[in-house]
């Protein structure tokens, strides 16, 4: 009866097409975990894109202030300047808001305005985006080269 | 060896073997595309806060030569308040490249990323002219480099 059950090759196929079945298990797991980090990956930049596109677009429409409208959106109230730390916060959107933390510093005509901005998500506090950049403005306030 | 009739299982255990094979280049390939699309987003998001760095380099080479003119460079802090990878320098020459004969120097200043895989920076150049109260930024410019 065991020889016959040894030398028998029925059930040889049951089992190659458990293995198989196994492998292409595993298989498809890894795939669709691929897939998974792949949309996770594309939702994650989408966010950082509009956060960056959202601070790009707050620091040019600064860039176009002249230093009155400067100093009055950043809260900078010291005349003529050498405040520095002054903390300022825009809702960018529905989804983001951030902060502004300025300074500014004069030299007979020219005053530099510095500025870092941080993006945060609303729904989770978390910081998304960072920037730091300066505008400067010259005698009357003008523009200097932006 | 693996005849029809004969051997089934063993057929199906190499289409399986096959199928594993082309889903495994595939979940590979979407992972690929995966960390590509990561670095160039995230890259995208670097590109302004170092361009924005970069003037911020120019606009407080600026303000430096209004206080002092013997001074023509200057550099970042270590580390800076948006990330240790981010640095910039900026410096003034009385040479007019990249601008027209006329104008009274350059200050270049540019903006790096530093990373594992390499360094990424923009700078920017900045025309300025004599004028009665010190130097005044006329135009600007910028380029890349990686």
């Amino acid at each position: 009866m065991a020889r016959r059950l040894l030398g028998s090759k029925a059930g040889e196929s049951l089992v190659e097409l458990a293995v198989s079945i196994a492998i292409l298990s595993l298989i498809v797991l890894w795939a669709v975990s691929a897939f998974g980090a792949y949309a996770k990956t594309g939702q994650d930049l989408d966010l950082v894109s509009q956060a960056v596109s959202l601070a790009d677009s707050k620091i040019e429409t600064l860039k176009t202030y002249t230093l009155a409208q400067l100093k009055l959106e950043l809260n900078l109230n010291l005349p003529p300047s050498g405040e520095t730390g002054v903390v300022t916060e825009f809702n960018l959107s529905d989804t983001y808001r951030c902060t502004v933390v300025s300074s500014d510093q004069s030299h007979n005509n020219i005053t530099l305005i510095e500025i870092t901005m941080t993006v945060f998500d609303k729904a989770n506090g978390t910081s998304v985006y960072v920037v730091k950049t300066s505008f400067l403005r010259g005698a009357g306030g003008q523009n200097v080269g932006d | 060896m693996f005849l029809p009739g004969k051997r089934k299982g063993a057929s199906f255990l190499i289409m399986v073997v096959i199928m594993a094979v082309v889903m495994s280049m595939f979940a590979i390939s979407v992972s690929q595309l995966s960390r590509s699309r990561s670095s160039t987003l995230i890259s995208d998001a670097t590109e302004k806060q170092v361009l924005y760095l970069a003037e911020d380099a120019v606009n407080q080479m600026i303000l430096q030569l209004h206080k002092d003119s013997s001074s023509k460079s200057i550099s970042s802090p270590d580390p800076l308040d948006i990330g240790a990878t981010f640095r910039y320098d900026a410096v003034y020459t009385e040479g007019t490249e990249p601008f027209n004969p006329t104008s009274s120097g350059t200050v270049r200043g540019t903006g790096y990323c530093v990373t594992a895989t390499g360094t990424y920076s923009k700078t920017v150049y900045l025309e300025v002219q004599e004028t009665g109260s010190g130097l005044a930024g006329v135009k600007r410019t910028w380029r890349e480099d990686y």
